[in-house]
């Protein structure tokens, strides 16, 4: 889910900064005990409990748990909840504890921590040399809500940009952010562009309702997952979902696919020109370029985290809620399930090194 | 979403489904007064152990450590002063009932009792009555029930009495009484306030308890008249306002602030018919409230949520005969929550409890009980206790009682926002439980076995929309054996006595076929108190085991508190010192207690 979004934000990290993306094509040694491998973050117990980190090789044959606490010493906080990278760099954005932890990506070794200014803090983008941070405020309040700017080299808040309610994804696209506003404890309906020149708000566009996976399709476009509102005893109207596809040059909605009701798009990432998502524990696919909703369902799991790379599903199931979860691989062309490991409480998302 | 806004209070509110438990307690060196409502009598093969007024006062002014140290509960408080649920005999945080003066005041929200939110310093005494009483105290009296009791006692008495206390981390405790009787009336005003920055250094770690501020203010009046021989008039009130910021664990800060207030009011009229009847009849009122706050610099932004209990009952009591007696009651509750996570709804029962008391013999005597209770909101079925005594020898008595319990589902369970659960059932609790008593001269040894069967125990989970909602899911067995001993030796001027309790508990879901969270296998405390003339000293501890939690153990610990004391006419000093030996020590876990630390006591009687 979450991760698609960082990994495209990473290539075009990698690609703007014009950094050693040819690396890829060589083998190379690893830069530390946790590359070549996935990276799963369990978000912990909410009452007073840390989030931990599980690092599984690519090859399956080495698997860790706690890997931070073993490498630092010391807890990360409760709720992790994502995890931006930069270059070398890996930025552990923590909940409810109010900081970042940052790492080196590949060594896991702790490099300095953010935990001043940031308040309720959900995703990390990076743009123009600088961290861009989402911030929810106190849930109750609808006015607090911000994105931080961070200075990579003092790491330190340096500006608050105020935005709308619930500031949820963030991605960069040359020196423009844009963030979903899924609402925090409400529900959004928008999307945000920054710019990070000035480091203010420069446009809101309107999408679907609880906007929340961001990325972009093959012509560049901003693709949002708007999850609508499933029926419920919370909400016993159901809201649909929709997919809002954005031109960046225009700032606009160009397309909006309407999806069907009962479903209600969660996790969604992006492949070879394929997005796959998940809806009440069934997982999806579809092609990015649909003009119209006609996705197909690929099998039922749990999920509670997504991820996709060559041609492989990670997906994450949560299970009680109170311990440990587990991350299985399916193969997307047989929808065969390859591999289960036990990862730890709430394990969110996945990311890989 | 919305319901993540839900979910975050109700945590606070709810703090735990599934806990575990010990029990136990003591006997002093003072004299022991027995509570006014026969609560021994009702016992009969039960364990009731009590804690005198001189004990209550040796621990800080707080009933978790009061409990702590004196009990086999274990308890788990996220910090010092925090929100603290007891788990009796490995039972969960809503299967200990909380009996005041004889009324249950487990909070209608939640089901459970925060101990640190109750005032303990008017208490004559307090009871600890292991096992099963739903039959007399209603919901929630699984693991075991709690008995606070305020004596109103028809005799030639005057009292005033200050206390003033002064600690570290700028802990600051007055405490106001004031007590007039003679053999027709009796009057007890009493006021008190406890505070603290509360903000300890979390020992190995360069952390300090942030946020754990709070205020507690307590008020009092106890009146009784006897308007002729045969009518007695009762009244009991008390105040409570909780005023307390929730404190910060190992993993992170907090902001937040949690404030409980409660009023609780009784009316008893206790009526002489003639020498073998009497009729009980009692009024009671209670209310409470939860103030929620997310961010304390921010305090218009809040959510509050109340509950209110209208409570009327009788009680015919008739001595057959010297050996036999008799109580039929009727009870009627009416509960209503209001607030703005709850749906304004009541709740409305009435029950029925027929009691024989028999005492066949010099050796053997029994206690039978039964309860069927009528609600308009869940179905309840026929509740039974059946305790009895048996005298082997003069120094050695058996026990045996066995019983069925429920716990109801809370005004949470049933209407929070529109996830609640009108659907739920009670949960129910078959138990028995075995017991030795060997009293000798100066030693008195318990030894009990107890077995627990838990059945539609309530938990929240995630439903199908991932929304949390309460159901009647899981299953529990406890069962364990407890020992207690009382020893007094008295030698010229020195007077010397030792109490101690040992738990071994297993508490498992039988569904996923796990140890439950947070029970102790082991637990054993003790304390040596030592007296001449008008000096005293004492020294407590308690070694706690490992405790599993979630994922993995939070590793055992021992704490050690003394203290010292001197009566020079009406005024005592105490000088305690708590954590001694300055142990790191959790009893929920990332939640550090604190480190050693000081209390300075002035009591002044006049």
């Amino acid at each position: 889910m979450k991760t698609n979004k960082l990994v495209v934000l990473l290539i075009i990290a990698l690609t703007v900064l014009a950094s050693c993306s040819s690396d890829s094509n060589e083998p190379t040694a690893p830069k530390g005990d946790y590359d070549n491998g996935i990276i799963v973050t369990n978000e912990g117990d909410f009452t007073g409990g840390t989030g931990t980190i599980n690092y599984i090789s690519n090859d399956y044959t080495a698997e860790e748990a706690k890997v931070y606490e073993k490498v630092n010493n010391e807890t990360l906080g409760t709720i992790v909840q994502s995890i931006g990278f930069d270059e070398n760099r890996a930025y552990i954005v923590v909940n409810v504890a109010n900081k970042i932890s940052i790492t080196d990506r590949y060594t896991m070794e702790k490099l300095g921590e953010i935990s001043t200014d940031l308040s309720n803090p959900r995703f990390i983008a990076f743009a123009n040399g600088k961290g861009y941070v989402t911030n929810w405020g106190d849930g109750g309040s609808t006015d607090d809500d911000y994105v931080a700017v961070i200075d990579l080299d003092t790491n330190s808040v340096t500006n608050k940009i105020t935005v709308a309610e619930g500031p949820e994804r963030i991605i960069a696209n040359g020196n423009k952010l844009y963030v979903s506003h899924k609402g925090g404890w409400g529900v959004g309906n928008s999307v945000s562009v920054l710019d990070a020149t000035s480091d203010s708000v420069v446009a809101n566009i309107t999408v679907g309702i609880a906007p929340d996976e961001l990325f972009f399709n093959s012509n560049g476009s901003l693709m949002v997952s708007c999850e609508g509102q499933a029926a419920s005893t919370w909400n016993p109207t159901e809201v649909l979902a929709e997919i809002s596809v954005i031109s960046t040059g225009s700032n606009t909605v160009t397309k909006t696919i309407e999806v069907p009701t009962e479903v209600h798009p969660n996790t969604m990432v992006k492949e070879d020109g394929k997005i796959y998502f998940s809806s009440e524990g069934k997982v999806y696919e579809m092609s990015e370029s649909a003009s119209t909703y006609n996705a197909t369902e690929l099998f039922s799991t749990p999920v509670y985290g997504m991820n996709v790379r060559e041609g492989k599903l990670y997906i994450t199931d949560a299970k009680d809620y109170v311990s440990n979860g587990s991350l299985k691989v399916f193969d997307i062309s047989t929808k065969a399930e390859e591999k289960e490991f036990t990862v730890g409480i709430n394990p969110g998302k996945i990311y890989f090194n | 979403m919305r319901y993540k806004k839900h979910f975050l209070f109700l945590f606070f509110m709810c703090v735990s489904q599934f806990l575990q438990a010990q029990k136990d307690s003591i006997y002093t060196l003072e004299e022991v007064v027995v509570s006014g409502y026969k609560l021994k009598k009702y016992s009969k093969g039960y364990k009731v152990n009590v804690i005198s007024d001189s004990l209550i006062e040796k621990n800080n002014e707080s009933l978790t450590d009061v409990l702590r140290f004196n009990s086999q509960i274990y308890f788990k408080e996220y910090g010092n002063g925090m929100i603290s649920s007891a788990s009796f005999r490995g039972t969960t945080a809503s299967q200990t009932a909380v009996i005041w003066n004889g009324i249950n005041i487990n909070s209608q929200l939640n089901g459970q009792t925060d101990f640190n939110t109750v005032s303990i310093n008017n208490f004559k005494e307090i009871d600890i009555r292991s096992g099963g009483g739903s039959v007399l105290f209603g919901t929630g009296a699984i693991g075991g029930s709690i008995h606070l009791n305020n004596a109103i006692e028809f005799k030639k008495y005057q009292n005033f009495k200050i206390q003033l206390a002064k600690g570290s981390y700028n802990s600051n405790f007055i405490d106001v009484q004031t007590t007039h009787s003679n053999t027709n009336s009796f009057i007890n005003f009493g006021i008190n306030y406890l505070g603290a920055n509360n903000d300890y250094p979390f020992l190995n770690s360069n952390l300090k308890n942030d946020n754990g501020e709070y205020f507690k203010y307590g008020f009092s009046g106890n009146f009784g008249v006897k308007i002729n021989k045969k009518n007695w008039f009762k009244v009991y009130s008390n105040l409570t306002l909780n005023d307390r910021n929730t404190a910060r664990s190992l993993n992170a800060p907090s902001k937040a602030k949690l404030k409980y207030n409660t009023i609780r009011n009784l009316i008893e009229w206790n009526s002489f018919l003639d020498k073998k009847q009497v009729i009980t009849s009692r009024l009671a009122y209670l209310s409470e409230e939860y103030i929620y706050v997310e961010n304390r610099f921010n305090p218009d932004n809040f959510s509050i949520n109340k509950a209110s209990t209208f409570i009327a009952n009788i009680d015919y009591q008739y001595k057959i005969s010297d050996k036999i007696d008799i109580n039929g009651l009727v009870n009627y509750e009416s509960t209503t929550g209001s607030g703005d996570d709850l749906q304004n709804k009541s709740r409305n029962t009435i029950s029925f409890i027929g009691v024989l008391n028999h005492t066949v013999s010099n050796v053997f005597s029994y206690n039978a009980q039964l309860r069927k209770e009528f609600s308009f909101t869940y179905k309840n079925s026929l509740l039974y206790s059946f305790g009895t005594e048996f005298k082997v020898r003069d120094f050695y008595s058996i026990l045996f009682n066995t019983s069925k319990n429920f716990r109801a589902p809370t005004l949470n369970d049933l209407y929070w926002g529109v996830v609640g659960n009108p659907n739920l059932k009670p949960e129910n609790s078959y138990q028995f439980e075995i017991g030795n008593v060997f009293q000798l001269k100066k030693l008195k040894i318990n030894f009990n076995g107890f077995y627990i069967d838990n059945k539609d125990l309530i938990q929240w989970k995630p439903g199908e929309s991932g929304v949390w909602e309460p159901y009647n899911i899981s299953k529990s067995v406890n069962y364990g054996a407890e020992i207690s001993l009382s020893f007094n030796k008295k030698r010229g001027e020195h007077q010397f006595n030792l109490l101690s309790n040992y738990a071994l508990t297993f508490a498992k879901d039988t569904e996923k076929k796990t140890d439950l969270i947070y029970v102790p296998r082991h637990r054993i405390n003790f304390s040596l108190n030592y007296k001449i003339n008008k000096f005293s000293a004492y020294y407590q501890q308690l070694i706690n085991g490992k405790r599993k939690v979630n994922e993995g153990s939070l590793e055992a610990f021992s704490v050690s508190n003394i203290g010292v004391d001197y009566q020079l006419k009406q005024t005592k000093v105490q000088f305690t010192i708590n954590n001694i030996f300055n142990r790191e020590y959790q009893s929920y876990e990332y939640y550090p207690m604190p480190p050693r630390n000081y209390q300075i006591k002035l009591k002044l009687n006049i």
